[in-house]
This record gives C-alpha cells, sequence and structure tokens, in this order.
C-alpha cells in the first residue's frame, strides 16, 4: 500500500508542477493585460438608496462545492485529510495556512461526501493527506474551479 | 603578634588614606535597570537581566585579586560599594569597575559579605552573624560628621540571623532578607529590630537579592542560579519562581532599586508568548519570556518590552500543526528548530486558562538547527474545541511553562482539539456590516457596525453537528448609538445547548457571564450589550475605525464554544453566516421614534427571522417593510437591507467604506450585483473592484 501511495505521490507531484505551470500562464497574461491597460473603475451614476431589490434577493454571494474524500488507503495506520484555501508554493514545496482550512478530517474507510461553502474570490484548494506515523509524507492534490467546476471527488 | 598586626593595621589605613585621596574612577551614568552579580574568588563583576536571567561579565579585572562581596547599589552617587576581602574594608567601583579601597574608622577588622547602600540616607549598612559583629553602619555623606565612620547598629547577639545578602526596599527604608530555611526578614536598620514576615517556601543560600521601584523583592539561589519572586507586603509572602540565572558558589547581588525591571529606554531584547494573560504572558504575570540569543524557533525571533497579549500577535513561525490535535490520538507537528537547545509544548487540555504541569504534549526534546515532524499524542481527556498551546526552546531543559529563561524563544498558538473521528468544516469568513438606523433608512456607509465572523462546526461520523465554535473582531464602528451583538441558530433549541461545556471569552478573556442568552425561543449567543463598552475613543475621535486619521489601537474579539447535548443533523443546521443581529442596549437613546427600546429592537440581516424577544410592532414603521407573513424581514420597500454579509475568502479582508460614504461609492460593482439579483458582479467587495480612496 506505501509503495502504491508513493506512485501516486510522484503523480500527483507531477500534477501539481502542471498545474502550477498553467497557473504562472495565466499570472503572466493577466499581468501583461494590467501593463497595458489601466483598470477604470466606472463611476457610480446612482446612490445606494435608489437601488431596488427584488424582496427574496439576500444580498450575498457563495460558491458550493461538493468534495469527496477518499476512504483510508490502510487499516493499520490513520489517514488526515486537510482541504485549505490558503496556500503558496515555495520552493517546490507547498506552503499551507492551516487557519484556512475548509475541511480537516481523520480519513474513514469509506468515501465520504461534504458540501463546502467558499467565497465567489476562492477559486483553488489543496488538498494534503497525510499518514500519521513517524517520517511522514503528504499527498498534496489541487482543485481549480475553472478546470473541475463545483465537485471535487478526491482519490489517492 | 599582636602589636605586629596593628602595625599593618595601621600602615595599611595610611595607604588607604591616601588611595583614598585619589579617588577618581567615575560613577555609573545613571540609575541601571540591570541587577550586578559579583562572583568567584578573584571577583568578576556580571550584569543580569533580571527579566530573563541573562547574564554577561562586565568585567573579570575589578583591580583585586581577591573577593568582593555585601555589594550595593548607591543611587545618591551611582557607585557600587562592597567589602573588599583583599584590602579588608569598603571599596568603590565606578564604571571603569576598578574597585577603589576606602578607609574606614572604626573598622570591625573582620571581612563581611553581607551589606547594601540605604535610599533613605547615603550610608552603606553591612552585617555579619556572631555575638562579635553585628549590624554596622557608616555613612558615605562627605558632609557628614560621621563620614566614613563605622557605627555598630545592633549587635550580633540581638540580631542573629543566617542570612547571604540584604537589599533595601525602594520606598519604605525598611532591609530585607531571606535566610537559608525561607524565612523573610524585614530589618528597621536604625534600630536594629528584626521582624519574620513568614516562611517563602524555598530553602538555600540566597546569595544575591534585589528589590525593583515596583517593590518587587527578588532572590538568587547560589546551588541552581533560579530567581524568585517576593511581594513583601503580602501577608503570607511566598517565593515564586521568576528566571533562570546564573548559579555559583559565591554569589552576592546589587541593584538599583529605584529602576524598573525593564529598561524601555533600549531596545527589547526579550522576547514573550502572546496567548491570554491567564496562561502567564507578561511581565506582570511571571509570564514566559526569554532573552534574545541565536537560540529560536522558525526562522526569526521577535522582541518586546513587554508581551503583547492575545488578540494582539507576534510573529510565530516555528509550529505547524499538520493536523488538529486529536484527544487520546497521535497528531503531527512540525517543529523548526535554530540552533540547539531543549522543546517543551504545553496545552490548555481542560481550557481553564493555565498550562498546568501535567498538561504536557512534547517534554525535553533535543534539537539542533533542524526541521521535523513530530508524532504527538494529546490527552484523551482534552476538551473539544480552540485551546491554547505553548512552546518554549531553550538551552536550559527541564523549565517550565512561565517565567524566565536566558536564552531561546516561546510561541503561543491558539489550535483545535478534536476527536479522531470528527470532521471540522469551517465556513468562509463573513464581515456582517450594518447601518443601525432601523426602521429609518440609513446612510448606506454600511460601517456603524461591522464584525468579522468566522465560525467552525464538528460533525460526528453520523453527520451530526456536535459542537460550534464562532470567533469574532470587531473592525469598525461609525455609530452613535449603543448597540449590542448576537448570533441567533434559528430552530436550534437552546435547551439543547451543553451549558456547563459553553466557552466564552471576550480579548482571550475568559467571561462569568454566560453567552446563551436565557428567554428566547431559539438559540442566542449575546457576545455584549454593548460594542462601545469594549473600545475606547476620544471626544475628537468617537468613532472606531471609520473617520480618515483616527487611528485607534483598542481591539475586541470573541471567541465563543457552544457544544450540544444532542448532536443536531447537518442537514436540519442553519447555514453561515448564520443570524447575526445588533439590537438597542437597554436604557440607551436610539433614534428619535422610539424611547430607549432596548433590547426589543434588533437589526438584522435581510430576510433573517428575528429573535422571539423583538417587538414585532414596530416592523412597517418608517422605512422598514417586513412582511413576517412571507418570512421577509428588515428590508425597505424597495428590498434594501439593513445589514450585508459578505465573504470575500480567507484570502482578502473586507474593507468598508470610511463615514458617509455611500458603499455604491467606494464599491461601484455593488449596483451591478444588486441590479441582476447576484448573478453579476459577484466578487463587487473584491479590493480590485473598489475605489480605494474611499476605503477606511
Amino acid at each position: 500500500m506505501k509503495h502504491h501511495l508513493i506512485k501516486l505521490t510522484i503523480l500527483n507531484i507531477i500534477i501539481a508542477i502542471t498545474i502550477a505551470g498553467c497557473g504562472g500562464g495565466e499570472e503572466e497574461d493577466s499581468a501583461v493585460a494590467a501593463t497595458a491597460k489601466v483598470p477604470v473603475i466606472a463611476e457610480p451614476t446612482i446612490t445606494t438608496s435608489e437601488l431596488v431589490s427584488d424582496p427574496d434577493f439576500n444580498f450575498t454571494s457563495s460558491t458550493d462545492l461538493d468534495v469527496t474524500v477518499p476512504a483510508s488507503p490502510s487499516t493499520t495506520v490513520s489517514y488526515f485529510i486537510n482541504i485549505c484555501t490558503d496556500f503558496t508554493h515555495e520552493n517546490n514545496e507547498v506552503k499551507i495556512n492551516y487557519e484556512s482550512c475548509k475541511l480537516r478530517k481523520t480519513l474513514t474507510t469509506l468515501e465520504q461526501a461534504f458540501t463546502l461553502s467558499l467565497s465567489n474570490a476562492e477559486m483553488t484548494l489543496v488538498a494534503q493527506i497525510w499518514p500519521i506515523e513517524n517520517g511522514a509524507q503528504p499527498v498534496t492534490l489541487y482543485w481549480n474551479i475553472t478546470e473541475s467546476g463545483h465537485s471535487w471527488k478526491i482519490t489517492i | 603578634m599582636f602589636s605586629f598586626k596593628r602595625s599593618i593595621q595601621c600602615w595599611l589605613f595610611v595607604c588607604l588614606v591616601v588611595v583614598n585621596s585619589t579617588l577618581s574612577a567615575a560613577p555609573f551614568e545613571s540609575c541601571p535597570s540591570k541587577a550586578f552579580l559579583m562572583q568567584q574568588i578573584t571577583a568578576q563583576l556580571y550584569g543580569v537581566n533580571l527579566v530573563t536571567g541573562n547574564y554577561s561579565l562586565l568585567s573579570d579585572n575589578l583591580g583585586t585579586s581577591d573577593k568582593i562581596n555585601a555589594i550595593g547599589f548607591n543611587f545618591h552617587d551611582n557607585y557600587i560599594y562592597g567589602w573588599g576581602y583583599e584590602w579588608g574594608t569598603l571599596v568603590r567601583i565606578g564604571s571603569d569597575f576598578q574597585a577603589t579601597p576606602i578607609a574606614l574608622e572604626n573598622n570591625p577588622g573582620v571581612n563581611f559579605y553581607v551589606g547594601d547602600v540605604s535610599l533613605n540616607e547615603n550610608s552603606y549598612y553591612f552585617y555579619r552573624k556572631g555575638t562579635n559583629y553585628g549590624l554596622y553602619k557608616v555613612s558615605l555623606d562627605e558632609q557628614s560628621s560621621d563620614y566614613l565612620n563605622v557605627i555598630k547598629v545592633i549587635d550580633g547577639a540581638d540580631l542573629s540571623i543566617t542570612i547571604y545578602d540584604l537589599a533595601f526596599h525602594p520606598d519604605n527604608g525598611f532591609a530585607y532578607t531571606v535566610d537559608k530555611n525561607g524565612v523573610l526578614y524585614q530589618i528597621n536598620v536604625i534600630t536594629g529590630a528584626s521582624f519574620a514576615l513568614g516562611n517563602v517556601g524555598e530553602i538555600g543560600t540566597f546569595g544575591a537579592v534585589y528589590f525593583d521601584v515596583e517593590g518587587n523583592f527578588y532572590i538568587s539561589r547560589n546551588t541552581d542560579g533560579y530567581v524568585f519572586i517576593i511581594d513583601v507586603a503580602d501577608s503570607s509572602p511566598s517565593a515564586s519562581f521568576f528566571a533562570y540565572g546564573p548559579s555559583a558558589t559565591q554569589n552576592d547581588g546589587a541593584r538599583c532599586a529605584i529602576a524598573p525591571v525593564i529598561d524601555e529606554s533600549i531596545a527589547s531584547t526579550t522576547d514573550y508568548g502572546d496567548a491570554p494573560d491567564s496562561y502567564g504572558t507578561t511581565l506582570f504575570s511571571n509570564g514566559a519570556r526569554h532573552g534574545l540569543s541565536d537560540i529560536y524557533l522558525g526562522n526569526s525571533i521577535t522582541t518586546e518590552h513587554n508581551a503583547n497579549v492575545y488578540p494582539k500577535t507576534d510573529q510565530d513561525d516555528g509550529i505547524i500543526f499538520l493536523t488538529p490535535l486529536l484527544a487520546g490520538s497521535d497528531s503531527l507537528i512540525q517543529v523548526q528548530a535554530t540552533g540547539a537547545g531543549y522543546l517543551n509544548v504545553w496545552g490548555d487540555w481542560d481550557r481553564d486558562g493555565e498550562f498546568s504541569p501535567q498538561e504536557k504534549l512534547i517534554s525535553d526534546k533535543y534539537m539542533d538547527n533542524t526541521s521535523e515532524v513530530f508524532l504527538v499524542n494529546t490527552s484523551s481527556s482534552a476538551l473539544n474545541g480552540f485551546t491554547w498551546v505553548r512552546a518554549r526552546f531553550t538551552s536550559i531543559p527541564d523549565i517550565v511553562a512561565s517565567g524566565g529563561a536566558p536564552d531561546g524563544e516561546v510561541e503561543d498558538y491558539r489550535v483545535l482539539v478534536t476527536n479522531s473521528g470528527n470532521s471540522q468544516i469551517q465556513d468562509t469568513p463573513y464581515y456582517i456590516a450594518f447601518e443601525d438606523s432601523w426602521p429609518e433608512q440609513g446612510d448606506y456607509d454600511m460601517n456603524d457596525v461591522v464584525m468579522l465572523q468566522n465560525s467552525s462546526i464538528l460533525l460526528t461520523e453520523q453527520f451530526e453537528v456536535k459542537q460550534i465554535e464562532f470567533q469574532g473582531q470587531l473592525k469598525a464602528m461609525g455609530a452613535d448609538y449603543h448597540n449590542g451583538f448576537a448570533i441567533q441558530l434559528d430552530n436550534i433549541l437552546p435547551s439543547n445547548v451543553n451549558a456547563s461545556l459553553v466557552r466564552f471569552e471576550i480579548n482571550g478573556v475568559l467571561q462569568e457571564v454566560s453567552a446563551i442568552e436565557e428567554g428566547t425561543d431559539y438559540l442566542v449567543i449575546k457576545i455584549t450589550d454593548d460594542l462601545r463598552s469594549h473600545i475606547q475613543v476620544t471626544e475628537s475621535c468617537k468613532y472606531y475605525k471609520t473617520v480618515e486619521g483616527c487611528t485607534n489601537s483598542s481591539l475586541m474579539t470573541y471567541n465563543v464554544t457552544v457544544p450540544f447535548i444532542t448532536p443536531i443533523s447537518l442537514n436540519e443546521f442553519p447555514q453561515a453566516p448564520y443570524n447575526p443581529f445588533i439590537f438597542a442596549q437597554d436604557a440607551t437613546y436610539h433614534g428619535d421614534l422610539f424611547f430607549h427600546p432596548g433590547r426589543a429592537l434588533e437589526i438584522h440581516l435581510k430576510n433573517k427571522m428575528p429573535t422571539s424577544k423583538v417587538d414585532p410592532s414596530w416592523f412597517g414603521v418608517a422605512d422598514d417593510a417586513t412582511q413576517e407573513a412571507n418570512n421577509y424581514y428588515y428590508q425597505t420597500s424597495s428590498g434594501l437591507p439593513w445589514a450585508l454579509a459578505i465573504n470575500p475568502g480567507s484570502q482578502e479582508e473586507w474593507k468598508h467604506p470610511i463615514e458617509r460614504v455611500d458603499l455604491i461609492q467606494a464599491y461601484p460593482d455593488f449596483q451591478i450585483f444588486v441590479e441582476t439579483g447576484g448573478n453579476k458582479s459577484s466578487s463587487w467587495f473584491s479590493q480590485s473592484n473598489a475605489v480605494n480612496s474611499k476605503l477606511y
């Protein structure tokens, strides 16, 4: 099982690098666009008190994400998953702000489904799965709303 | 033999008179905050930071080949005085750290190791036990007729205590000391009368004792260097561990008693934690603290003159909790250590606001310039919810959770404890922004009250909510009115709350009042009756963080943990942002429409139901167009709200408009968001879509 996990880790690292590469390209495009055009924020023509809203509209905006977390790959070692929104890459390592984690749980013997509510500004997530053992090395996976939509089935 | 000794003494006296006339070393420039410690058989002088016990050698050559003892700092002339064994007389030490002997009339002719300089008078007092000796005084005042003339205050037969140093109180004129059995004595040096004030609970040779300007008495034990602090005014004085100082077989201390132990005129060299002060964080609470050194956690260390207590925080970077702490199970934490030392970690498992010696996660783990992932086991008795964890890394093993250490670092973390079968779901952070003019339409600057609300739930394996936790921070208050703040969990019965395990803190301080409001149909978590009571404002800046140029260092945060007796199905549990609301404080003005409406006036998010304490007769008054039958609440006839819940995500904060700036002026995309019913410009709140000059 551990050997299988190592293979998966390598695969995930490759995926991560690929995704990170894609992300960088997009950022570069954005940067070019930003330097080429100064963003103009339109002057409002009315005041808030002049707005009209449907009585059912509650003025909040959020995005739901359906996440399926995998079953634990082992019955002898516990596995723990963190799904978080705030992360960066430094020196080929992902640095996660664990205070941003939306879901933290020990994997069970079964797949489990959760619905997470995200801000519209939260477009990417990271999932990190740790075997709770000495010398632990995590498996890291990513979700991107543009590519994956509103559901994420995590597999290891 | 006798005549030979007398002739030697006469020769020495003549020499000393000559030396005395040439005293010229400059005094110390000021009354220093550091203590002085004299050690070794050939005298060496150290400077000791009492805050941490950190010490450094000031001089290993004081111009003598023998001991100097019984030292005291004289604030009348800023010199150190002591007893020089080489010359058998008083010595004076200036800023050049050279001891100069001073001839005394009526020198008792033996050496002394107990002494200090009085603050009330410019006189040096010294003591030796024994019927042939006692307590002596010598004036250091050149204008005195007794200048350098030794006077015996009391005979050793009448003052017989086994002591190794004494120090003068900064205010009351008494000298204090602790004998080898731990008995604290107060000595009236005018009469020589002594009073045993009680046993302080520590025994040993306390060779160096000091006072600070607050009247705190510090005693340093030779064998282990432990520094204890004693409140001499206490009716039952006791010695509390204060810092790990230097140990020595021979010790004597001196300090300028009118100096505070923290010198804020120089750069800080002490690292503190930032947990609430109940954990022992500030110097006042004998908090955990470390002298600046090359030993620390993570990549950097911060220093402060005194602790930044939660909700103020330090930048901590040494520990990463890769998993929550799982009660009764193994968890993973990553620790980065710079330098070599011992790591000790405590956790407040029973959430009583203290670290007990038994609440330990890691004990004396030696680390040397490394980063490691540890498997740690949390006590099975640890309560679920957020608690505080303290990590200390220092070269000293087996340290306790508070007190000073000469090197290393302390880092405090607020950490989730849960059970391995539970899931934690953290809601997206919401900024709840209110207009408090209901039922009259406001000016829509949406900053009368702005509360950042974080929340998380713990789920059982059956997908039932067993506990909810709120953490909030007041971000702005542009209100003239006195508003309370609360959160209703719609359709959740208050009788299902496990009241004995509810934990409620404001600014990290455990509250005695319950957060669960009584007499409501559904569960209401009441944070405060008056937000203004938590914030300090001035006449010129009467609002909190809404007016340009009006900064305010006040902070108001809250944490509430609410466990349920019977877990509630996730499908039946309300969703974030739940139902936060403000209400009028009782007996205060809240507009011209009502006289002191009090708790019955509530302002909620649009279409969120009021509590059972609201006065429904006020619905429909003025601009309010609530239709209870249709579940349309807190909206105008145009469908506009008095409150917004804004969720920019965890990586961005929402900045509210400055005072009297219409929301649309600050966030133009809000117009499209509203006009499209939320289908477009759903990130209207982003700073990239804002007119930043109109934001606070």
